[in-house]
């Protein structure tokens, strides 16, 4: 009679949760069967430690008020970024199935989601794709938020400008999916990066999915505090490279279809392989070219691509050399280009030097000995040195990583 | 400075300033009351940064001036005062001022600080529309008990003023339920004059307290002067000016939560449907307040059961045909409505048990009053 009605409820934490109808059952159940239960237990040896009882009427839940639902989503997606309209090529296709996963199982599949690439590599597109594919689900009814680094530091602000700390903190910490864009800019703003912090941290103990974007990896972000940085690289980091030709050849034909235009092949073919560089400058040409075809009703041909495309073309072609960073490099510096190559250890030489071997390395592309040749003979050894010590310097050194961002600027 | 003051009149335009001023401040000059006599009358202002009351009565000036006393000592001893003629005079020694009070037989010195530290209220900036007091105390009186006063969202801790050519809209929530009333076009324009095109506002609560206040003890007979500046909304009631700082933020899309295809309606007797909620409200659940609603062919039974006190059932008969239903809601809620309602008939309109409850006056003239409702899940 008395051992009829127990119910199996749940095991938690080594602890057998058994449900019984109510208080009466549990003390007597305690004082005639728990000896004997807990032996039974060990005999059987499931790895329960303990065993609980609950009562029935306890498991009734307390009646809850609904709320409106205000809480429309703060997000503002551009229609046009979505996974259908995103060209996936070897370049991004890890990026691209990383994402995917993501929008399918929020929060189950990687987080934080950590989308990093170059200017134009699609990095705003996959993360509103994402944001798109999870509200366009409407039986989860997630609640997300959308926003730039620069969005989330002007609330930071008037936040504690108007005291509204609380009310900041209830809307980001009550979010089932947060997606910041351009998250390198957080850089050197402390605040902001201890708000991101426990935002983090609050949705990340809830298990909540968070995806960022950056132009660059974590480590690379200068002035970003160690524990904000170990987040970042805490889930999954995927990167997006420039496309390769064929990516390039098949994002032409996708966007001109979009446009309800036919572009001939070789004409793709032709602007694939001339244009160098992000996607959306390649994006620019296709409008320009389209523009133009459609105003003067000429036709598209390679021809006429080459005419209308003339500047950008021409831009591109201005490739970075070794010997135009020394020059950049030099007058930075007041120094003349030979100056670079004599054999002087001097640290005015030094530092500039290494500043010009680093850059030829990541914007010439040179190899090692080459660079080593081009500085007066160096060893390789010597200028492998020389372009660690300035990757290293760039992150601790706001300085030093302001004068690479003037000179690549005015390089390219 | 120096003046002379009819009793009565000092101590109404003390009254309205006690609402103002916070008893606890940081800034001590905030718990003053700022007095300026000229010509033939005294001002007094009162602010606690947020809002602001600057009202005027005729006085005696033998001596222009001005000072600032605590507002709340003043008042409380001015009420006590039984003669009818009270002077005042400021008196200033060595950089300290004082405010001497004298009545009769009764005379008190109060030490102020100086005028200079008192925070400058702006000057209303001219009429944008003007407003019929008896329609503006009972919008505020059907609104202004749904604002929200958590302040994790602070655009629900003020109403919303909707001024049109025509009408006036008022919104107020606080993300359980939601009030919403607008005047009729035609029947409620008498005194209105709107403005061109749309104006929102977000009127903080105490602002609406202060503005009822003002409306209830209303001697004069225009309508309510509305002004606006950058940073500022302004009441004018007569020769009294209420300043309010204006938030500034996104109000939730109300339009999108107000239900549009509620087709289980009841009609229900105001005062019975009440008096049935507070008996059973007795015995709900102390926490959650919640009772529940069964309604089925022109019966309602209001149920409740707190896990302690017991079960309360309540049956009326009512005017329904929508078929059986059962909905949760907070008694509170209900009965806040029922309070502001001030109708024979309210009308109850329902979809499903999980989505909201409307409630509405049955029949309506003057004002169109919507109650939006969300229910409990029991």
């Amino acid at each position: 009679m008395w051992l009829k009605p127990a119910r199996y409820s749940h095991v938690q934490d080594k602890s057998l949760y058994i449900l019984v109808p109510n208080e009466t059952y549990r003390n007597w159940y305690e004082q005639n069967f728990a000896e004997l239960l807990d032996d039974a237990m060990r005999k059987l040896s499931l790895g329960v430690e303990r065993i609980e009882l609950i009562c029935g009427e306890q498991t009734k839940t307390a009646p809850k008020q609904a709320k409106f639902d205000f809480d429309a989503p703060m997000a503002q997606f551009n229609p046009r970024y979505t996974f259908e309209t995103f060209v996936v090529g070897r370049s991004n296709q890890f990026a691209h199935a990383a994402a995917d996963a993501v929008a399918r199982n929020p929060a189950k599949a990687y987080n934080p989601l950590f989308l990093y690439g170059g200017v134009g590599m699609g990095k705003t597109h996959l993360l509103q794709a994402i944001g798109q594919a999870i509200l366009s689900n409407p039986e989860k009814k997630l609640r997300l938020a959308y926003v730039t680094t620069n969005q989330f530091l002007h609330e930071v602000i008037n936040s504690l400008r108007y005291d509204r700390m609380i009310s900041f903190h209830e809307r980001y910490r009550n979010l089932d999916v947060l997606m910041v864009d351009d998250i390198q800019f957080v850089g050197g703003k402390e605040r902001t990066q201890e708000e991101l912090f426990h935002t983090f941290n609050a949705l990340y103990e809830g298990q909540k999915q968070i995806v960022f974007t950056s132009d660059r990896p974590p480590k690379e972000i200068p002035d970003l505090e160690e524990r904000l940085r170990s987040r970042f690289e805490w889930g999954l980091m995927a990167d997006l490279q420039p496309p390769d030709l064929e990516t390039k050849v098949a994002i032409l034909m996708r966007k001109s279809e979009l446009q309800s235009v036919r572009l001939p092949d070789e004409v793709a073919l032709f602007m694939a392989s001339k244009i160098h560089g992000n996607v959306r400058e390649l994006e620019g040409s296709l409008t320009r070219l389209l523009a133009y075809c459609s105003l003067t009703a000429t036709e598209i041909t390679v021809g006429t691509a080459q005419q209308v495309l003339k500047s950008t073309l021409a831009a591109q072609e201005r490739k970075i050399t070794i010997e135009s960073i020394q020059k950049v490099v030099a007058d930075e510096f007041r120094l003349r280009v030979s100056d670079l190559m004599v054999k002087n250890n001097s640290k005015k030489i030094v530092y500039p030097r290494q500043i010009a071997m680093y850059l030829s390395r990541e914007l010439a592309g040179a190899s090692l000995p080459e660079i080593g040749r081009t500085f007066g003979g160096k060893h390789h050894t010597t200028v492998l040195h020389s372009i660690e010590k300035i990757k290293e310097g760039r992150l601790a050194d706001k300085d030093l990583n302001k004068i690479l961002h003037k000179l690549s600027g005015t390089l390219q | 400075m120096e003046f002379t003051v009819e009793r009565a009149d000092f101590l109404k335009e003390l009254t309205l300033s006690q609402g103002v001023v916070e008893r606890k401040t940081t800034i001590p000059i905030l718990s003053n009351i700022l007095l300026e006599a000229s010509e033939d009358s005294l001002q007094m202002t009162a602010t606690d940064l947020e809002l602001g009351i600057r009202s005027k009565c005729s006085a005696k000036v033998k001596k222009g001036g001005s000072t600032t006393v605590p507002a709340k000592k003043l008042f409380d001893y001015v009420r006590q005062l039984e003669d009818n003629e009270i002077k005042c005079k400021a008196t200033e020694a060595a950089g300290s001022s004082a405010l001497q009070v004298s009545c009769g037989r009764s005379k008190v010195r109060m030490p102020g600080l100086a005028k200079e530290n008192f925070p400058v209220l702006p000057e209303f900036p001219g009429k944008l529309a003007v407003l019929p007091p008896a329609i503006l105390t009972q919008m505020i009186k059907r609104t202004a008990f749904a604002i929200s006063s958590e302040e994790s969202r602070y655009t629900l801790n003020a109403a919303m003023m909707i001024l049109k050519p025509e009408t006036m809209t008022m919104v107020a929530t606080d993300g359980h339920r939601l009030a919403y009333v607008e005047t009729d076009p035609v029947v409620a324009k008498e005194g209105y004059e709107g403005v061109g095109g749309e104006l929102r506002v977000l009127v903080p609560k105490k602002a609406m307290t202060e503005l009822q206040r003002l409306l209830t003890d209303n001697p004069s007979e225009g309508g309510i002067e509305f002004g606006k500046d950058d940073n500022h909304l302004f009441f004018r009631v007569g020769t009294r000016l209420l300043i309010c700082r204006m938030l500034s933020g996104q109000f939730p899309n109300y339009e999108a939560v107000m239900p549009k295809a509620n087709d289980k309606i009841a009609t229900i007797e105001q005062t019975s449907l009440a008096a049935a909620v507070r008996r059973v409200s007795l015995f709900s659940d102390e926490r959650s307040h919640a009772i529940r609603l069964h309604l089925d062919n022109d019966e309602l039974k209001i149920v409740s059961s707190g896990s302690e006190s017991g079960e309360s059932e309540e049956t009326m008969a009512i005017s329904y045909a929508g078929g059986p239903l059962q909905i949760g809601f907070n008694w509170q809620y209900l009965l806040e409505f029922l309070a502001a309602a001030d109708s024979e008939k309210v009308q109850m309109e329902f979809k499903d048990e999980q989505s909201a409850g409307q409630i509405r006056p049955a029949s309506e003239e003057k004002l169109r009053y919507r109650y939006v409702v969300m229910p409990m899940r029991i």
